[in-house]
């Protein structure tokens, strides 16, 4: 498969988010196995928004592809460690 | 812009034929039906039967009347809220002009008429009015959604009013706030004894809102309240909780969650933490420990890989155990400055008397106002005077009331050997049985605390040879259970333990009593014999686990040759022939 398919994420990621997020990863889970979600904008995300990551990290992981995340501003850094997200998704 | 499914329809009313027909021409020309009316009578017959009339062309001068007329006649006037009226008139002083519009008209265009501005009015107008139209129609769905929306959130707000309800039972020791951010909070706290004394607590924070957010919370809570109220352990509990939300509930709805049990025999603090932040355990105004978030949240993880490790310390003699949700730290300011662990830490650090209180009266000084973005949830948790708590309740003796009780005999006896020792919970199992024969709550929990006591007393003094003076200083506790567990684990096949039970109903003169009776037995193989036996090992009848088990029943006795132990209750009501 093509190398890794960048989605970037939005400033506020809840579930308003869900559509085009779901939709981004569909389209890039048909052209790579590697999805790398980019959070250089993102300074928002509650537990709806992180049920969307692990949804995306399912899918991914049943068509043996697989999410890392980068870029991350520290506040939500730390949310996402306290959901220990990263034992299932790559935060670089 | 909504799709006018019939073709534009014009009423002309003008008693000058010439005219009228003028304009039925040129507006037709433009794709517009008309309707024409030579009269104020007949204008008012269209009305009245013709339909889908968007716009009226209204001349003021007509042979039979004054076109303002048709606006103030009761009969019509209903229609012109909606219906757009061009008047046409030769006049154009402000008076006229002003009346014209205060009577209902929405537009106006002077004789002559310039035919190019007035096909340009009339579909202004008549575009205006679509979309007016399907502004109310969006208006009314959004009503109905709204309405729905609110039915919903009433149901979700029952149901966890409801959760709370049942679960309403204060303990001393506990405390406990819940400040929700909406109608009502996301986050449940609930805390619970267990049949064998320990304090059973647990704090959720599921994903979302409303409805959403009570049908995650609810399989949580009532999972938690069954297993707790069978003393299961809490690795089995919340293993189960997790399973029943992967199985159950949407990929992205889960549950963060905080599980304490408190040891009362063992001295020891259990915790579970996915996802809620550190409790903090604190005394004289200092954090000495912490039990961060190690796991995931309830949900997300499937069972091969889903750990339900605990993390452990021995119970603090002094200080508290202080447990809050994300909403607390996250909540912001007016500047966006977050609450922060930093000012949670300040407060503790003054000591005040009330702590939860005071946490509340910052965090409301942060934000300046009391609504907050998300759910917040404090709670205290007191061992020491949870654990008087429970020393209180072991002086009840549910045995002797007016009971529904089982009127044949009954006999149940299991052998469990090796490392099924080690898998297989006693206790539960037992409550199960209680249960199945329909022995009452109260009766339950009274006989699996003996039961518990008998079953721990032979494994741990007969079966791995502990002796329980150990436990007396806090470094003896840890040495116990360090050891417990290694000889649990060298346990052979050879080395059993057998636990029996009775019911003996009372029956006429000679045996007006019922009994029930628990007998455990214990064999150790001579290889973890000679691992266990050790020189200073006291006499198993001065073990002081014996003690507890001695307060609870009528009779105790010890066989140390043979390796067994047996309790005995008599239930003082005879059951009539």
């Amino acid at each position: 498969m093509a190398e890794a398919k960048a989605i970037r994420m939005p400033r506020r990621f809840d579930y308003s988010s869900s559509g085009d997020f779901n939709l981004a990863v569909t389209n890039a889970l048909g052209e790579s196995s590697h999805i790398v979600l980019d959070g250089e904008v993102l300074d928002y995300i509650d537990s709806a928004g992180i049920g969307l990551l692990v949804m995306a990290q399912k899918r991914a992981q049943s068509q043996q592809a697989k999410v890392s995340m980068i870029n991350l501003k520290p506040a939500i850094l730390e949310i996402l460690q306290l959901a220990n997200l990263q034992k299932i998704i790559d935060i670089r | 812009m909504q799709d006018i499914q019939h073709p534009q329809r014009v009423l002309i009313v003008d008693d000058d034929e010439i005219l009228n027909g003028l304009f039925c021409e040129y507006l037709g020309a433009r794709g517009l039906s008309t309707l024409c009316a030579l009269s104020l009578a007949e204008a008012k017959n269209c009305l009245r039967t013709a339909v889908d009339i968007d716009l009226i062309l209204l001349d003021y001068q007509l042979g039979d009347g004054c076109g303002l007329d048709l606006l103030t006649d009761p009969e019509y006037q209903h229609l012109f809220g909606e219906l757009p009226v061009i008047m046409i008139s030769v006049r154009d002083d402000h008076e006229f002009l002003e009346s014209c519009f205060a009577l209902g008209a929405a537009d106006y265009i002077i004789k002559p008429v310039n035919l190019p501005l007035l096909a340009l009015k009339v579909s202004a107008l008549i575009r205006n009015r679509a979309l007016q139209r399907l502004i109310r129609q969006q208006n009314t769905e959004l009503a109905g959604f709204k309405l729905n929306a609110e039915r919903e959130e009433a149901v979700a707000k029952y149901t966890y009013e409801h959760l709370v309800r049942q679960n309403r039972a204060s303990i001393d020791g506990v405390s406990i706030q819940i400040h929700p951010s909406t109608t009502f909070s996301g986050d449940i706290a609930l805390a619970r004894f267990s049949p064998r004394g320990d304090l059973y607590f647990l704090l959720a924070d599921a994903t979302g809102h409303g409805l959403a957010a009570a049908m995650t919370i609810m399989p949580v809570v009532a999972i938690f309240n069954t297993m707790v109220a069978r003393g299961f352990h809490l690795e089995t509990i919340v293993a189960e909780m997790n399973r029943k939300l992967v199985r159950d509930t949407p990929v992205d709805r889960f549950v963060a969650a905080l599980v304490i049990q408190i040891h009362r025999e063992r001295h020891e603090v259990c915790v579970w933490n996915g996802g809620i932040p550190a409790a903090l355990w604190i005394d004289q105004g200092r954090v000495l420990h912490e039990f961060p978030s190690n796991h995931m949240a309830l949900g997300i993880l499937d069972d091969p890989v889903f750990d339900a490790g605990v993390s452990r310390c021995p119970t603090p003699a002094s200080g508290e155990i202080l447990v809050f949700t994300d909403g607390l730290l996250e909540a912001k300011s007016p500047v966006g400055d977050a609450f922060s662990l930093a000012r949670v830490h300040e407060v503790i650090a003054q000591q005040p008397a009330n702590l939860l209180q005071q946490l509340m009266a910052s965090l409301q000084a942060h934000v300046t106002h009391t609504h907050y973005e998300d759910d917040v949830s404090l709670c205290l948790l007191s061992p020491s005077i949870i654990a008087q708590h429970f020393s209180q309740r072991i002086g009840l003796r549910p045995l002797d009331a007016e009971l529904q009780l089982p009127t044949a005999a009954i006999e149940w006896s299991l052998r469990l050997g090796g490392q099924e020792l080690q898998q297989l919970d006693l206790p539960p199992l037992c409550m199960s049985l209680f249960q199945g024969l329909r022995v009452p709550f109260a009766v339950r929990e009274y006989l699996f605390l003996v039961i518990s006591e008998v079953v721990a007393f032979a494994l741990d003094q007969g079966v791995l040879m502990l002796d329980s003076n150990r436990k007396n200083t806090p470094a003896g506790v840890v040495d116990y259970f360090t050891d417990w567990q290694k000889r649990l684990a060298l346990l052979g096949h050879e080395d059993y333990l057998q636990l029996s039970m009775a019911w003996q109903p009372g029956h006429g003169i000679h045996k007006p009593v019922n009994q029930f009776q628990v007998t455990v037995k214990w064999q150790v193989s001579a290889p973890s014999f000679a691992i266990f036996n050790t020189p200073d090992r006291q006499q198993l009848g001065t073990d002081p686990a014996l003690l507890l088990v001695k307060q609870l029943v009528d009779e105790l006795y010890l066989d140390e040759a043979q390796s067994c132990l047996r309790a005995v209750m008599y239930v003082n009501q005879s059951i009539p022939l």
